[in-house]
């Protein structure tokens, strides 16, 4: 009986099954093979950095398969969710660590965060003129993650009480 | 009129590292250790090597029980052609990673 696999060796798992999704359509071989590439690696901890590489490769085979247009569109639909994680991130430090409380000014961490939501608006508007407004999925799915991040992070402000 | 573009460190590298024992089928882990490219870098470079014909891949069956098969790697001749005028035209500078390789 084989034994039960570890968290990482089903994080690594789970990170193939990621990379296989992100490659074109085409390339179904070459997701396969990042699959049982990575079940293939004994070391659980290796596996999982091969899984996540291959994620990376296969982000950019993926974007290199897009015209430029659908490629500006992808990226541009992506980055104000990393900007949200950001500020996320910030508005959590500020909020645990209390560095920015009961200042009589907006401390450097507020000014991070409010550029940081202020950037995604040009941002969102190249991905609304770039987007392919015959898929509205493909416009609606990336505007509500990026309406998700928003949300966390100014959720995290009200939680907090910056 | 086609570009003819110098391959990469990364490529001249994998290429290389093939050329050692070209009859042998790789995988792209057993690659990746040879060389040092990570997989995020290594995937696309197969990927483009195998759409450019220098490259052929096959899967090898496991006969140990449920593991899935592995997908391997070789040069194809025009691959070979190609590694072996790369690694004449850089025996002044080789890989660093390479160094020892092929000796």
């Amino acid at each position: 009986m084989t034994p039960p696999a570890s968290t990482v060796r089903r994080l690594a798992r789970c990170a193939a099954r990621a990379a296989a999704r992100q490659l074109p359509g085409g390339r179904s071989d070459w997701a396969r093979a990042m699959i049982s590439e990575t079940e293939l690696i004994d070391n659980d901890l290796s596996a999982l950095g091969w899984a996540v590489g291959s994620i990376f490769g296969a982000t950019l085979e993926r974007l290199r398969s897009m015209a430029p247009r659908e490629r500006i569109n992808g990226v541009s639909g992506a980055i104000p969710v990393v900007l949200s994680l950001l500020a996320f991130g910030v508005a959590l430090y500020s909020g645990l660590s209390g560095s920015d409380r009961g200042a009589t000014d907006e401390g450097a961490l507020a000014h991070i965060f409010q550029l940081l939501i202020v950037a995604e608006l040009p941002i969102v508007a190249v991905f609304l003129s770039t987007a392919d407004w015959r898929q509205t999925l493909s416009i609606a799915r990336p505007l509500v993650t990026q309406a998700g991040g928003v949300a966390l992070a100014l959720g995290t402000v009200a939680f907090f009480g910056l | 009129m086609p570009r003819s573009r110098k391959p990469s460190p990364q490529t001249r590298s994998l290429l290389t590292a093939l050329l050692s024992d070209s009859m042998a089928w790789r995988h792209g882990y057993e690659i990746s250790k040879l060389t040092g490219i990570r997989s995020g870098t290594l995937y696309p470079l197969l990927m483009r090597l195998h759409d450019q014909g220098l490259l052929a891949s096959e899967w090898a069956a496991h006969d140990a029980g449920g593991r899935p098969p592995r997908h391997l790697y070789r040069l194809t001749a025009s691959g070979l052609a190609l590694a072996r005028s790369n690694l004449a035209a850089n025996a002044a500078s080789p890989v660093p990673a390479l160094v020892g390789v092929l000796t």
